[in-house]
């Protein structure tokens, strides 16, 4: 660090704050990037990367603090200030327009111009120039980008920071929507980057990333940085540490806790799952077993398959091949209303687009998945209809005006409760729940904890998918970790800590 | 509590004040005629308005239904004509061959309704651009099997049902009310109904629900190719001749009467009672501007001013800002 340290660094963040209405996200954080060097920034979700993110990029404005560039004060107020001064995000959800070439692409908003007409030929030999630079020779300057695989787009995507002559380039979990095959093409990007004298702040989860690629790390936690260190320091142990920062111990007991051995019964009633291979992962299978009424949390990466294992079970995206039954039975999942009637049912993860019909009332919503069984030859009787869903709104404590009122104009937590309470009209034998707590009011989530446990106890199996640990240890002490699209791990009763998932789901290698 | 909640579910929301506006519409129509027109008032023309406005409404339903789950159907008016081309040709004019002249017809429109649905549900073709060709491809067969001079004869019962009046009203007025209280009463009471508005209103949601979307949203694409059989069938028993020219225009109108009504082309919101008072909206403006001996080009102007202020209104109501984005 010491030759280093004489270079001042290319950008300077201090004591940067940022709240949103009252409640911070940031706290007096300091970050020093250098040129020609890859900083890992770490953090669990909720920890602030993504503000500290945005305000680098223009996007938000701090309350206080400063950022300056080398050495030079600055004060961005739109993304397009930060560009000028060569701070470039790349986030997960690509900005490439699939129809145009790598080229157009490249060369988006800043085309080369001769005689006021676009200059195609030079914008091919410009482009043609950055893909090599990027160790993408092979990618034609005229093939179209949505042709190209993800990684290649991605390639694009930071050959746009370089026509743009970017000298900070965030990289907002790159390896998320990568293959492990296409990790070592990433990585070698990465390098040439920073041969370029380009500073590179690298966002992941996988801690095997920033021990292969990192030159120091950063790690949040709650809005302020716990941890600033060198790569000669980086241990997974130490990261785990400073990003779950919170003691081993439960403050409460989970709604639920799993008997000794019940995994050792066979024939026990309940589900069976087998050799499932989901779509878009390509590896073994998941295996497991639930008994009735016990609930089961699902912790993972975004990527690990944890949201396609309940979307293969409620039938939205069948499985690719393997068995799942009920009682030593099979059942059939390859539909969504096959596996309703076979007593399956997903609270989906995107409540608004998935889970709701936001311009009708709470009644329809909360009945739509009944009708089939309350209506007698195609007909409703609007007495049960009401009655069904006065009964989930009172059961559920959903807050409503009235039954008529539109779920659009409920709050989060009244919204999942109407996606629960229309999958418990089906009095489901199995409820599949994909981060049912997302974007919930606290007091609404010990609600929809407590609404899960009661479920449990009347003999329904749960699967809870969370990316918030914490909110899955609530609830259950039988956790088991995804990876890849296989089952890592599995934890149970004391076993299940936060830092034992986490780093299930983090670290490579068994 | 439980009174509590069912006595507010009458409460009106501000949307429902917005689907006022087609009866305000109707209303300044009225007022107009009044000075520009007086002979609208007069029975007899009210009776031929009633009629116009029935056929329409008719089309209007069906269109109403494929709106409802996110669709458009630009091929009714092909099938308005083709199914009385195919009655006037296979009755040659008798009577005794009605019935099954006319399940010829309604076969046709089986048949194009599936095609629709096909189309549209099984391989994914947007709406606009499958009926439209389905469209083309009817005239196109049409005039083949034609040589663009449809022959035979409309069996003088048909005429009869067209033209006849009962208690002064026209039979096709009862008709269409008829068509379209039973559509209402399925939309509002029947399982299909729920299912029609939940495909619409957000049909990835439906399906996770349980919903057959696919078969509800093809559903609604042959109920609607059937309703504009039928209401071919009245079109051509009330003009009492066919030519290949009869239901031109239909499918635009019968779109703009659902608009006009307060069905809206995003799915999931609309009805067909909406879609009757759209179609009476139109067929009063157009009445009245050829009671005043106006241009056939001021009809025109008049439809479409007509139809955008139904769509400003539509969209005034929809940016209207909701909490939580």
């Amino acid at each position: 660090m010491t030759e280093e340290g004489v270079v001042d660094p290319l950008l300077r963040v201090r004591g940067v704050s940022k709240a949103f209405s009252g409640v911070p996200a940031l706290t007096n954080v300091d970050l020093d990037l250098y040129g020609g060097r890859v900083h890992a920034l770490l953090g669990q979700n909720g920890a602030g990367k993504s503000t500290l993110i945005s305000i680098i990029s223009g996007v938000l404005q701090p309350d206080a603090g400063t950022l300056e560039i080398e050495g030079r004060g600055v004060h961005f107020r739109d993304p397009s200030e930060a560009l000028a001064s060569g701070i470039v995000a790349v986030y997960q959800e690509l900005s490439l327009l699939s129809d145009m070439t790598v080229a157009e692409n490249l060369y988006l908003g800043i085309e080369p111009r001769k005689n006021g007409l676009l200059d195609r030929k030079a914008m091919a030999e410009g482009a043609r120039e950055i893909l090599s630079r990027l160790g993408a020779g092979g990618i034609s300057p005229l093939a179209t980008v949505g042709d190209l695989t993800i990684a290649s787009q991605q390639m694009i995507e930071v050959g746009k920071a370089l026509t743009r002559e970017a000298k900070v380039l965030i990289l907002d979990e790159p390896s998320a929507v990568l293959g492990d095959d296409e990790l070592e093409l990433l990585y070698a990007l990465v390098g040439r980057l920073t041969e370029a004298g380009i500073s590179v702040v690298y966002i992941t989860h996988r801690l095997d990333e920033v021990m292969e690629i990192a030159d120091e790390a950063t790690v949040m936690r709650d809005g302020s940085v716990v941890l600033a260190l060198p790569r000669g320091e980086l241990t997974h142990d130490v990261m785990i540490e400073a990003m779950v920062g919170r003691s081993v111990e439960r403050n409460t007991p989970p709604k639920w806790q799993s008997a000794d051995h019940a995994h050792e019964e066979d024939g026990h009633g309940g589900l069976v799952v087998s050799n499932l291979m989901l779509p878009g992962m390509n590896e073994t299978g998941v295996n497991f077993s639930l008994r009735p009424g016990e609930i089961l949390g699902v912790a993972g990466l975004t990527g690990s398959g944890r949201s396609r294992l309940l979307r293969a079970l409620a039938g939205v995206d069948p499985p690719i091949s393997g068995s799942v039954t009920w009682g030593g039975g099979p059942i059939s999942i390859r539909s969504p209303r096959a596996a309703i009637a076979n007593g399956v049912v997903l609270v989906p993860e995107d409540r608004k687009r998935q889970g709701l019909i936001l311009g009708q009332s709470v009644e329809s919503n909360i009945v739509l998945s009944v009708l089939g069984r309350i209506a007698t030859v195609g007909w409703l009787r609007s007495s049960n209809v009401g009655a069904i869903a006065q009964d989930m709104v009172l059961r559920l404590q959903i807050k409503t005006a009235n039954l008529g009122q539109k779920v659009q104009f409920l709050s989060g937590g009244n919204q999942q409760k109407v996606v629960i309470a229309r999958c418990l009209t089906l009095s489901p034998r199995l409820l599949l729940l994909d981060e049912p707590l997302r974007g919930v009011d606290v007091g609404a989530k010990a609600e929809i904890v407590d609404i899960v446990g009661e479920i449990a106890s009347r003999g329904t199996s749960v699967i809870v998918v969370s990316s918030e640990i914490e909110d899955v240890l609530a609830l259950t002490d039988r956790i088991m970790v995804m990876r890849d699209g296989i089952v890592a791990a599995e934890f149970r009763g004391a076993e299940a800590t936060e830092a034992r998932i986490f780093h299930a789901s983090a670290v490579q290698g068994k | 509590m439980s009174a509590g909640i069912r006595e507010q579910t009458d409460t009106r929301s501000p949307r429902d004040w917005a689907s006022l506006t087609p009866v305000l519409g109707l209303v300044a129509i009225l007022i107009i005629a009044l000075f520009l027109a007086p002979s609208f008032f007069q029975p007899a023309n009210l009776g031929n308005l009633s009629r116009q406005a029935a056929i329409l409404a008719i089309v209007a339903a069906g269109q109403t239904l494929v709106l409802l789950v996110r669709g458009i159907d630009l091929s009714v008016g092909a099938v308005m004509t083709l199914s009385m081309v195919i009655v006037a040709r296979v009755s040659e004019g008798n009577d005794d061959q009605l019935v099954g002249a006319i399940g010829a017809a309604l076969l046709l429109g089986l048949i194009v309704g599936v095609l629709n649905a096909v189309l549209v549900v099984g391989r994914r073709v947007p709406p606009f651009v499958a009926t439209l060709a389905t469209a083309v491809l009817i005239v196109g067969f049409q005039t083949a099997w034609t040589q663009g001079v449809p022959g035979g004869g409309i069996p003088s019962a048909l005429a009869e049902l067209g033209s006849s009046r009962v208690l002064g009203i026209p039979a096709p007025t009862y008709i269409a009310l008829i068509v379209i209280g039973i559509v209402a009463i399925i939309l509002k009471f029947t399982i299909l109904g729920r299912w029609l508005y939940s495909a619409g209103g957000n049909p990835e949601a439906a399906r996770m629900s349980g919903v057959p979307v696919a078969w509800v949203t093809a559903g609604a694409y042959i109920a609607c190719s059937l309703l504009a059989v039928f209401a071919g069938l009245l079109l051509g028993g009330y003009a009492g001749y066919v030519d290949a020219y009869l239901g031109v225009g239909y499918d635009l109108d019968s779109i703009a009467a659902a608009v006009i009504g307060g069905t809206s082309f995003a799915g999931g919101a609309g009805g067909v009672g909406r879609s009757l008072l759209g179609a009476v909206v139109i067929a009063s403006a157009l009445n009245m501007i050829v009671l005043t001996g106006a241009d056939e080009w001021l009809q025109l102007v008049v439809k479409g001013a007509i139809i955008l202020v139904a769509v400003a209104v539509q969209t005034t109501r929809w940016s209207r800002p909701r909490r939580g984005g």
